[in-house]
């Protein structure tokens, strides 16, 4: 992979994904992540 | 965010960074359900460096989610996007997003009077950064 060329997933563990949003996660964003976000 | 359409514009926004290498989100997600987000602010190519940020919903909180899911991303990029600093700045009261870096490894470099303006008022921020040399990587086998 190229330096420039940005991950869009990376794998925690098998259950726990890094994944790049896409625009079908706004709701899902908006409702439980920003609306409730801890930290 | 006040509204759907603030995260919308968010997630498109970050697509149009991505594109050009100047950062980039990435959703956690477990079990396939979004949990929170890891983002890089300003990859800066010709130093090496970019600053980490973070959020993780309510319900996610307490598990170690995040210190998890950073140290996947530092590895990422400490190890493959050869970065050589990692600069985190959040509210000196925040202590949970405090306490993920201090976790992590980074040590604390000072403290930015009324740098944000949050919850109606301005907040004092303080400043982390992460070496390169500085990551306590994990020893595998």
């Amino acid at each position: 992979m190229s330096p420039f060329e940005l991950a869009t997933r990376l794998v925690v563990t098998d259950n726990i994904i890094l994944e790049e949003l896409q625009e079908e996660h706004a709701a899902i964003l908006f409702d439980s992540v920003d609306r409730n976000r801890a930290h | 965010m006040q509204q759907v359409d603030d995260s919308l514009q968010f997630i498109r926004r970050q697509q149009q960074l991505r594109a050009q290498r100047q950062e980039f989100v990435l959703g956690i997600f477990v079990q396939g359900e979004l949990a929170g987000c890891l983002a890089t602010h300003l990859l800066d190519w010709s130093h090496r460096k970019t600053t980490l940020g973070y959020w993780l919903g309510q319900e996610f909180t307490k598990q170690g989610l995040m210190d998890r899911c950073c140290r996947r991303l530092l590895e990422y990029l400490f190890d493959e996007l050869r970065l050589h600093r990692v600069g985190l700045h959040c509210a000196t009261d925040n202590r949970p997003s405090r306490r993920v870096a201090e976790r992590l490894g980074f040590c604390e470099e000072g403290i930015l009077r009324d740098h944000e303006w949050l919850y109606n008022r301005f907040v004092d921020q303080v400043v982390y950064r992460l070496l390169d040399s500085e990551f306590p990587r994990e020893r595998s086998g």
